[in-house]
């Protein structure tokens, strides 16, 4: 295994776009150093450029100043050792919910058998056992994005990288898989980056918080996340989490973010 | 572990039901019998009307034409729309491999899309003269023009993520061709194919018309000018069936093989946002 010289650094990083004549930085300057096997979450409020972050750690989006570099030779082109999901689940109309998670091993030329049974498992950990052969378009918005998640898991990847997965749950649902993803991630230690709107969601999984600021988005204070794991709503753990949210909360309304 | 929500597995997603078959055919039914009545109680001329009862006799008495000259206009019509995907598929293909030919063939396509194309017979007669090539060559244009502007929306419409995604699994440009592009296509391609039928049996007899002497668009004309309504009434029905029969066809092949929805031309679905951020 690579994976324990991952590193990605990002130094002073920005992407912007050609709007009309001129440039518009959508995200950036962004600094951030990411270790190995470490669960870094950025929480960000809408249109602060972080989808735009993860894509471009992604190489799907140019880096128009600074760098990013990824140590460790797997999660480079071609071979691209990581999983990503982005807002939209983008999955396969014609392919059933295994097929698409499957099509992650076959494009990769895995073992077929092998990655089917690691896939049934991921979507027993999200409770979707039952919908193995489904067609994408008749389940939820928000299964499909965990199927979506499966699909990027399935391979082990050497970096995982999220733009919002859990957004569409239910609450009360959202706590069992976020239970359940904190399992998967502690078994299988990719390096995560997860972006998200939810300050909960972000503390409960993340070893590390960048908080962003609004477009275009720096990152404006880094919380470690000190918690024992498995992090759960419980009496011992909630206030504690209540209280990073509660730090978190200050700096958005120190930025007129939040009321 | 429980599961989360329940996903239902069978079929009540949103179907466009515009009446059941049977209601269709009750109605067609009802339009007949009253068409019957109304020139029967009248005393509508034949010639200028026939009733139902005598284009259906007409019908299985020169069965034997019509099926011949039927045939043919079938065969130009069918020729016509074959050629038009190919050609269609062909400028696709095309403007997927380079930028160049994509600039000049969506504006083109554009363009001609709404020209009324069954006007250009009169240069179609010059280019092809009169019969069985000329009648394809109109079918072939009415209908190129219109598989051309759908494949080319279908195209526009793909999901960016969905390819992206793709791509990080180390996918080659072809791959993505091939697993995500042409079956993403597919349902919108076939659907024009559908909406393709009439125009190609439009443009078919509209040449016929012109000059020809084989075809229903013969038929009809000749029997237009002889004042025999009755077999004009019977080629226009024969061609109504076949292009409801072409039309059951193909819908019968969508819905076997096709079952997953199009791709979304106003974006990515309603319920996700556009990646704003």
């Amino acid at each position: 295994m690579t994976a324990e010289i991952l590193r990605i650094q990002i130094q002073q990083a920005c992407h912007a776009r050609a709007v009309g004549a001129r440039l518009r930085t959508v995200v950036g300057p962004v600094s951030l150093d990411i270790r190995a096997e470490e669960f870094l979450a950025i929480v960000a409020p809408p249109a602060s450029g972080k989808t735009s972050l993860l894509r471009m750690i992604a190489g799907t989006l140019p880096v128009t100043s600074g760098e990013i570099r990824i140590t460790g030779a797997r999660v480079r082109p071609p071979e691209r050792d990581f999983g990503l999901v982005l807002q939209h689940p983008a999955l396969l109309g014609w392919r059933t919910v295994m097929q698409n998670i499957l099509l992650q091993a076959q494009l990769r030329g895995l073992d077929l058998a092998e990655s089917r049974n690691r896939a049934r498992r991921l979507l027993a950990w999200f409770g979707l056992s039952e919908c193995e052969n489904c067609r994408p378009d008749d389940l939820p918005a928000g299964a499909a994005q965990l199927v979506s998640l499966c699909r990027a898991l399935v391979h082990r990847p050497a970096l995982l990288l999220l733009d919002e997965p859990f957004r569409l749950l239910d609450p009360l649902v959202l706590e069992r898989i976020l239970d359940g993803f904190q399992h998967l991630w502690q078994e299988m230690k990719p390096t995560a980056v997860l972006c998200t709107g939810n300050m909960q969601e972000a503390v409960v999984l993340a070893d590390r918080v960048a908080v962003m600021s609004q477009g275009p988005g720096r990152i404006l204070q880094e919380f470690p996340i000190d918690l024992p794991r498995p992090r759960r709503m419980d009496r011992t753990i909630a206030p504690r989490i209540a209280e990073y949210c509660g730090r978190i909360r200050t700096l958005f309304q120190a930025q007129g973010i939040l009321p | 572990m429980a599961n989360t929500r329940k996903p239902t597995p069978g079929p009540p997603r949103p179907v466009h039901r515009t009446a059941r078959p049977i209601t269709i055919w009750v109605g067609a039914l009802s339009v007949l019998v009253a068409w019957e009545l109304i020139v029967r109680l009248l005393g509508v001329r034949h010639s200028s009307l026939p009733s139902p009862s005598r284009v259906l006799l007409e019908l299985w008495r020169e069965r034997a034409i019509l099926g011949r000259h039927a045939l043919i206009t079938g065969f130009e019509a069918l020729e016509g729309l074959f050629l038009a995907l190919f050609g269609a598929l062909l400028l696709a293909l095309l403007a997927a491999r380079s930028t160049g030919a994509r600039r000049i063939a969506s504006p083109a396509v554009s363009f001609l899309h709404k020209l009324p194309l069954v006007a250009l017979a009169p240069l179609i007669v010059i280019w092809f003269g009169y019969g069985y090539s000329a009648a394809v060559a109109l079918s072939f244009l009415t209908c190129f023009m219109h598989l051309a502007a759908s494949v080319r929306n279908s195209v526009d419409s793909l999901p960016a993520e969905t390819i992206e995604i793709v791509e990080t699994m180390g996918a080659s440009p072809t791959t993505v061709f091939l697993k995500v592009r042409v079956p993403s296509c597919l349902p919108s391609i076939v659907a024009a194919v559908k909406t393709s039928i009439p125009l190609a049996l439009t443009g078919a007899s509209v040449m016929e018309f012109i000059g020809s002497d084989a075809g229903l668009g013969y038929l009809m004309l000749y029997a237009g000018a002889t004042l025999d309504t009755n077999r004009l009434f019977a080629s226009l029905a024969v061609l109504l069936l076949m292009d409801l029969g072409l039309y059951y066809l193909v819908d019968a092949i969508q819905k076997r093989f096709l079952f997953w929805p199009a791709a979304d031309p106003a974006g990515t679905g309603a319920s996700f946002q556009k990646a704003g951020s």
